[in-house]
């Protein structure tokens, strides 16, 4: 989505399943962020985000998907993969939230994006294309960095 | 589509994009106020644990907090780990052995940081977020 200012360049990634159509309201969210340790880690409505708003990151996740009703999945912004959505929920929620949180993700640390891609990933069981066109998305690269718990 | 076949990798503009160009006149958008003595939505110097944790469950039941979180558990899985958002005197026993506490405030852009020491709580910050909402 064109957002002003840094959003031309950069993005954050985030994961749908469950989802009929884009923006569908019964979709499932999956949000990564910082946690309230300071790691990576799967964010929600009562997570402090990176700047301090409660609940910032998955609010504006889920109102970026809701903002998808009524368009195609023919969007640069989206990528779809094959996956079942249990594959993808056991992929979220079996990351180790050990990774230390980096917003400009590098070897010292991972993002939002590393979690998003990182669970795409494994649901997958491929690596799944990073959505977004030609802007930047950091962190993405650093999905290595993120540990699973074992199956 | 079938709906269950269906996952999204889906990408937005960073959410600093939407903080960074709208108003720094609050920086920095997050205060401290760390209080030393009395209490703060029940939560009271020198409260025990066990009476703590009663207080969270009676916030919660009121809708004053949304959830409860440790901020020195080791770090586990989403799936693992204490989310804190239907709090029930069964959980007691998960929050025993940590001494320090998130408390999402409701309503509000804060949070309670709790500690304690010695089974009681020694310390309350409470940490209010003033910047741009997303």
């Amino acid at each position: 989505m064109n957002i002003p200012g840094l959003g031309l360049i950069a993005n954050h990634n985030f994961v749908v399943t469950g989802a009929s159509f884009p923006g569908d309201p019964d979709a499932t969210v999956i949000s990564f962020g910082m946690n309230e340790q300071g790691y990576v880690g799967r964010v929600d409505q009562a997570t402090r985000g990176l700047t301090g708003q409660v609940g910032a990151v998955y609010g504006a996740d889920t109102k970026a998907w809701l903002s998808l009703a009524g368009s195609t999945v023919d969007n640069p912004n989206l990528v779809s993969f094959s996956a079942s959505a249990e594959s993808v929920l056991t992929a979220a929620g079996s990351v180790v939230e050990s990774t230390d949180y980096a917003l400009f993700a590098s070897p010292l640390g991972a993002n939002s994006s590393s979690g998003a891609q990182a669970v795409a990933n494994r649901a997958c069981g491929c690596e799944v294309p990073t959505p977004g066109g030609w802007r930047l998305t950091i962190g993405a690269g650093s999905w290595r960095e993120i540990q699973f718990a074992p199956r | 589509m079938l709906k269950t076949a269906v996952s999204i990798v889906a990408a937005i503009a960073i959410l600093l994009t939407y903080s960074a160009a709208t108003n720094f006149s609050h920086w920095p958008w997050t205060s401290s106020r760390e209080i030393r003595q009395g209490q703060v939505l029940g939560f009271a110097i020198g409260q025990t644990k066990e009476a703590a944790f009663r207080n969270a469950i009676d916030q919660q039941h009121d809708a004053t907090i949304t959830a409860l979180r440790l901020l020195d558990a080791p770090p586990t899985t989403y799936d693992e780990k204490f989310k804190g958002f239907d709090l029930k005197p069964e959980d007691l026993h998960r929050v025993l052995p940590f001494d320090r506490w998130y408390v999402a405030i409701s309503g509000r852009n804060a949070w309670l940081e709790l500690t304690f020491e010695h089974d009681r709580i020694a310390r309350i910050v409470e940490k209010t977020y003033r910047g741009p909402t997303v």
